[in-house]
């Protein structure tokens, strides 16, 4: 914003101008000056055009960082340990649970200020409550797909605990792997980092949405997409309207655990 | 810094001022009058400029929308045409795999049905094209890397393609935050 010159020494103005002045008015629009040297006319218009919009690059590279990185790990892991240990192994997929685990973890440490709060608050039992009865609602509704998909196409899926139930793993440790560890790390994830960055830079519908997307697609499950997507809208609405991750986290847990509990004793 | 004199009170101001700083008239202006150049982050305050910078949004709108428009119509006619292939049954006689026509038409009913989430994204794109234009380019990479993983030969074939689409893509993107960042400053000013 230009600024107006103090006016030069005396003896370089005309006549007619006093020795000493000051600027009144706004050299850009010839308004008047309010005392602060602010243009009293355009001024406003000058305050918001300085306002600087925060730079919505950055929180978009976070998510995206995140997200893309943990893609690598699980293609990579998958791949990569799937060779070394075998397909029917649930070594690659303890190491890839570990890797990506930590992928996680270092996002949420570079955005630490934007999901400190949903760490923080706890909510209230009502809503852990709510958590777990919609998570049967989720459970129902994933069941039902699985039980189309195999309707039509005659393909079923291996099972979650198989791998484990090859090596020799107990019990325990597939509640550890496919429910805990989702549970906490892909909510801190995607609801803590990625739907707390989109949120910067998109409207909240919006960031709900793309979170939610971005979540079903990381699953790579293309016939699993949409129920996945119904799943993320469900648990980034909790972490909206509670302003908290763990409810989430208990609704995430419940939804996994139900599947392998019915996987192994249904 | 030079200086120019007011004509109206002689008062000395910097050359390029529009209005003198001590009797707010306008200074002449040393380029004569013409159309004022709108820079970087301005605001168009007249209506003719307010107008050209609708026409702005709207064309970042239509240029993010554009792109997956293309890419969800190439994807389903792709798609179909992969799984009219698959039912007509000519890749068993080609291959002398009768499992072969099956295989191709749940992978041409697949590309088919993503090239509708694209359309689909095409249309969420011309309220928001920034969100839409971000799940676009998200959902292309993975699918590239899933389509990797199931056949790590695919890689190579068509790679200058798939580099071109992820480019574009990120181009919606670019302009998906132009039209967002415009879109709220406009809304700020009124």
């Amino acid at each position: 914003m230009p600024e107006p010159e103090p006016p030069p020494p005396a003896e370089e103005v005309a006549e007619s101008a006093p020795t000493a002045r000051t600027a009144r008015y706004c050299t850009r629009c010839g308004g008047p000056l309010a005392e602060s040297t602010a243009c009293g006319t355009c001024a406003v218009r000058f305050s918001r055009m300085a306002v600087r919009h925060e730079d919505a690059r950055s929180p978009l590279r976070s998510a995206l960082w995140l997200y893309f990185a943990t893609l690598a790990v699980l293609v990579g892991g998958g791949i990569g340990f799937g060779l070394i240990y075998g397909q029917d192994s649930a070594t690659p997929i303890l190491i890839v649970d570990v890797l990506s685990s930590l992928v996680t973890i270092v996002a949420c440490i570079m955005n630490w200020g934007r999901i400190r709060d949903g760490l923080a608050r706890v909510s209230t039992p009502r809503w852990y409550a709510g958590a777990a009865g919609m998570s049967i609602i989720t459970f129902g509704l994933a069941s039902g797909v699985c039980w189309l998909i195999d309707h039509f196409t005659g393909m079923v899926g291996d099972g979650y605990s198989a791998a484990f139930e090859h090596d020799g793993y107990p019990f325990i440790v597939v509640v550890l792997s496919v429910c805990v560890q989702p549970a906490v790390f892909e909510e801190l994830a995607f609801r803590g980092v990625i739907l707390s960055s989109l949120q910067r830079v998109m409207e909240n519908r919006e960031a709900v949405l793309v979170s939610a997307l971005m979540f079903a697609f990381l699953h790579l499950s293309v016939l699993s997409i949409v129920h996945l997507a119904i799943i993320g809208l469900a648990l980034a609405y909790l972490r909206v309207r509670t302003g908290s991750l763990y409810p989430g986290m208990l609704m995430h847990f419940c939804h996994n655990f139900l599947v392998i509990v019915v996987e192994r004793w249904g | 810094m030079s200086q120019a004199a007011c004509p109206h009170c002689g008062a000395m101001n910097e050359v390029g001022t529009e209005f003198c700083a001590f009797c707010g008239k306008a200074m002449p202006q040393a380029a004569g009058a013409g159309p004022r150049v709108m820079k970087g982050g301005a605001l168009a305050s007249s209506r003719a400029g307010q107008e050209l910078q609708s026409d702005d949004l709207m064309k970042k709108m239509k240029s993010a929308r554009r792109i997956l428009l293309t890419l969800g119509i190439l994807q389903v006619v792709l798609g179909l045409i992969v799984l009219g292939i698959g039912l007509s049954g000519a890749a068993n006689s080609a291959t002398n795999n009768p499992n072969a026509g099956s295989g191709l038409t749940l992978v041409g009913g697949i590309v088919a049905g993503i090239g509708l989430v694209f359309l689909g994204l095409a249309a969420w794109a011309t309220t928001a094209p920034f969100p839409a234009a971000v799940t676009g380019l998200v959902l292309y990479v993975t699918l590239t890397v899933v389509d990797a993983i199931a056949d790590p030969t695919a890689i190579f074939r068509g790679i200058i393609i798939k580099v071109l689409i992820i480019a574009a893509l990120a181009k919606a993107v670019q302009a998906g935050l132009e039209h967002r960042n415009l879109r709220r400053r406009m809304q700020e000013s009124m």
